[in-house]
């Protein structure tokens, strides 16, 4: 163990804490409870950095028993990011939840929002394969638990829908590290890619895993469960989803891929995932022009953006490493810039629909001229969606069309152009009813400020990393695991 | 004889499990499940892991089995139990029967050319036992080198309870407390009901060097809970709610204070002083057999009960 203060546990007991003590208190404690476990969770993501920025990357042995006997956590670059990533946009869907939401309503959200940041530091820094399994079911049951609580008819039946896809997708999981775990012996991550023995058994463990990881993830054609759930929850919860949740099987999926060099046994699988990227960019954006209301928009452009995600699988093969390099880069650029513009723009999508009373996007008309904050937040998050420059979405898209050149796979940059005028067409889609002229102006509510401005602040970022690009980048590049592994 | 045996328990499994799934009335597919998971039970006892055979006869086959009992009643009582739905379609039983023939068959082929593992996990569990606090290697797992992730499973079965609770408050259910006035399992009860909690005690206590332990032992002391709960006897109307919501949460709570406090003395998380391993373990067992039981408990009631009964909320009225 290295003598200096580790802010590591306390990334995982904070939120624990925090949701046993926000069942417990009275409600009207609970929020100033909440946002101090907040701040102490920036400030320790926040050390973490410094940390590993400064002094390479991390190893915590809980419990003091090293790997493959104990539990290992692992924070290097990459989990860093996601730690802070995962900070600032649980804080701000937070802060946006405590002044949306009912006092009654906030009772319950708060436990359940803790149980979920839990999870999510635990996967980001899980170094284990069955640990990792915990923390998926831990972040399953507290996003079912968020979309079944807004209590109406629908989404309770989406709540229902997701728990059963992600229920089958965990035992597919499950059955796969149980088999990874019988032919190796250990279930710690870093001595499984050591002795990994590439026969029948794995073969048939990566199978179920994959296909439950895709299964969570959503990706195309398997991503029928997402535009309920997301579309249907209250709208700090969508954020979250859309922002952060599916993230983590994709960040399983990714360590997976690379840490145990799958895409070096099956090359043409990774063409067929870049396939199912492919799909899910046409499709979801196609879907999402098709849609009547507006946070099902915003929920099929998901599926459509987590298709450029998996355009990483497809390019990280490739004979120059400078190209896998970049399609490395520019996936996660990609992730970083989408959780960032898609909470911004569903919290705007939410104040919009407050606004108007109704879901649809027929009755946004009079929006731009009664919340042109709002509209802006909406469009600059849009701007990042659709990547236009300059946004962080310009620059992964750029990345990603780089590596398609240098490493010779032409056909992903049609795919990444069609998918680029597709989101355009849904994005300016709903700007055209906002732009209509209406005559119930006095009828609107009026959302509180703060929530605008929490929905512009993350849009703003996701704006700000086309400037800081190289620091994110240069975050995940740091030496580890996944850098080592890469081709 | 043993190959006589196990032949017959695999062919019985195999014949339960297909009954349960093809059977016409949901009522026999239930209790056909619920046999599936004793015969389940049976063959974990006969592969030598009595620690899961316990957990799938209390929970798999026992809890479970009560659950869907339970909910088929109520579907009957609401009238929405739809004879048509209950039974897929030709198209979809094909396709469900197809894909599952296919995973069987890949996990045969996995299975068959499974490689001799290169690390041997058991010995460093061996190596590691003398340190471990307890002399039962599965607890040794479960609460001291892996305990992360059982600290983590106990949070899962928090955040069951918890969302249900949630989704409870704007739902009318209505009060559906059997209470069957039936004065001999009033009497049996009173037989029954000490025996089992000392039975869960006995399984708590082996835990210690022998298979048992709090997951076991919390179901038994569900058992107890849901017969007295069936008998009418209502445990949560018994204690007050905020009561019933610190027993919920006393196992995760005291799991977690112990594995902060070794931060405080400046070890990693969940790593137990030296020589304290035991005593702690026995600690968090106590604690968590109450709370598992609670909660088992609770799941069980949570839809059967008025909204109004058990309320999340700290004093707050709606």
């Amino acid at each position: 163990m290295s003598m200096i203060f580790s802010p590591i546990p306390w990334l995982l007991v904070i939120p624990l804490a925090g949701a046993v003590l926000t069942m417990l208190i009275p409600w009207h404690w609970r929020s100033p409870a909440s946002l101090l476990g907040i701040l102490t969770q920036l400030m320790a993501s926040l050390i973490l950095w410094y940390q590993v920025s400064h002094f390479g990357p991390q190893i915590y042995a809980m419990a003091d028993w090293q790997a493959p006997l104990g539990i290992a956590l692992r924070a290097d670059g990459l989990a860093t990011l996601f730690i802070l990533m995962s900070s600032v946009i649980a804080s701000a869907c937070a802060l946006y939840a405590h002044v949306y939401l009912s006092l009654a309503k906030r009772a319950n959200f708060w436990p359940l929002l803790w149980f979920l940041w839990a999870s999510l530091n635990g996967i980001w820094l899980a170094a284990d394969t069955f640990n990792l399994y915990v923390g998926l079911e831990l972040l399953t049951f507290a996003a079912v638990g968020l979309v079944a609580f807004s209590s109406d008819e629908r989404s309770l039946e989406a709540s229902i829908r997701y728990l059963y896809a992600a229920l089958l997708g965990s035992m597919a999981y499950l059955l796969g590290v149980a088999l990874l775990y019988g032919a190796q012996g250990t279930l710690a991550m870093d001595s499984l890619a050591d002795t990994w023995h590439w026969g029948p058994t794995n073969q048939v463990a990566v199978t179920l895993i994959l296909g439950g990881l895709l299964l969570k993830t959503a990706v195309f054609p398997l991503h029928t469960w997402l535009p309920p759930a997301h579309g249907g929850a209250l709208t700090p919860v969508s954020a979250l989803l859309s922002a952060l949740v599916i993230k983590a099987s994709f960040y399983i999926l990714l360590r997976f891929w690379v840490e145990f060099g799958i895409y070096e046994y099956l090359p043409s699988l990774s063409q067929l995932l870049g396939a199912l990227g492919a799909g899910a960019i046409i499709w979801g954006g196609w879907m999402a022009l098709k849609q009547t209301h507006l946070k099902m928009v915003v929920a099929y452009s998901t599926v459509a953006q987590i298709g450029y995600m998996s355009l990483i699988f497809p390019l990280l093969v490739s004979d120059s490493s400078e190209a896998s390099l970049m399609a490395y880069q520019g996936g996660m650029l990609m992730l970083l810039a989408h959780a960032f513009a898609k909470a911004g723009m569903f919290l705007a999508a939410g104040n919009l629909i407050f606004c108007t009373g109704k879901p649809d996007l027929q009755s946004l008309a009079g929006m731009s001229r009664y919340r042109p904050l709002n509209i802006f937040a909406f469009g600059l998050a849009g701007v990042s969606l659709m990547g236009l420059p300059p946004s962080g979405g310009f620059n992964a898209k750029w990345l990603l069309l780089q590596s398609s050149f240098m490493s010779g796979q032409w056909w992903w940059i049609v795919v990444l152009l069609i998918g680029s005028l597709l989101s355009a067409a849904y994005i300016f889609r709903v700007f055209a009813y906002t732009y209509k002229e209406t005559d119930r102006g006095d009828t609107f509510n009026r959302p509180h400020l703060s929530l605008e401005l929490i929905a512009l602040g993350l849009s703003v970022i996701s704006i700000l990393w086309a400037f800081l690009s190289v620091w994110p980048l240069n975050m995940i590049s740091l030496p580890g695991p996944l850098m080592e592994a890469l081709p | 004889m043993n190959l006589l045996i196990d032949l017959t328990l695999l062919l019985g499994t195999l014949a339960i499990a297909l009954t349960a799934l093809i059977s016409r009335s949901l009522f026999r597919s239930v209790v056909f499940f619920i046999l599936l998971g004793l015969m389940l039970a049976i063959g974990w006892i006969r592969l030598g892991a009595p620690d899961i055979a316990l957990a799938e006869a209390a929970i798999g086959a026992g809890i479970t089995g009560v659950l869907l009992l339970d909910t088929l009643g109520h579907l009957k009582k609401t009238g929405n139990l739809d004879v048509e739905e209950s039974s897929p379609s030709r198209k979809r039983l094909v396709l469900a029967l197809l894909s599952s023939i296919t995973l069987v068959c890949l996990l045969l082929w996995a299975i068959f050319h499974q490689p001799t593992p290169a690390i041997n996990i058991h010995l460093l569990v061996a190596e590691a036992m003398p340190d471990s606090g307890v002399s039962h290697p599965i607890t040794a797992v479960l609460l001291n080198f892996r305990s992360y992730d059982t600290l983590l499973e106990v949070g899962v079965l928090v955040l069951a309870v918890l969302v249900g609770l949630a989704l409870q408050t704007d739902q009318q259910a209505q009060d559906s407390l059997p209470g069957l006035p039936n004065p001999l399992l009033h009497a049996t009860l009173t037989l029954l009901i000490p025996a089992m909690i000392i039975t869960s005690m006995y399984l708590l206590w082996a835990g210690s060097d022998r298979p048992g332990g709090a997951f076991q032992a919390g179901a038994m002391l569900a058992a107890a809970f849901i017969l007295l709960h069936l008998a009418g006897i209502k445990l949560s109307a018994q204690v007050s709610h905020r009561m019933m919501q610190f027993g919920l949460l006393l196992g995760f709570a005291v799991f977690l204070i112990v594995a902060t406090s070794s931060l405080l003395g400046g070890r990693p998380l969940l790593a137990y002083p030296e020589g304290g391993a035991g005593a702690l373990i026995l600690l968090i067992e106590l604690a968590l057999t109450l709370s598992i039981g609670l909660i088992l408990l609770s799941l069980f009631t949570i839809a059967n009960s008025p909204p109004q009964a058990t309320r999340t909320g700290g004093g707050h009225g709606h």
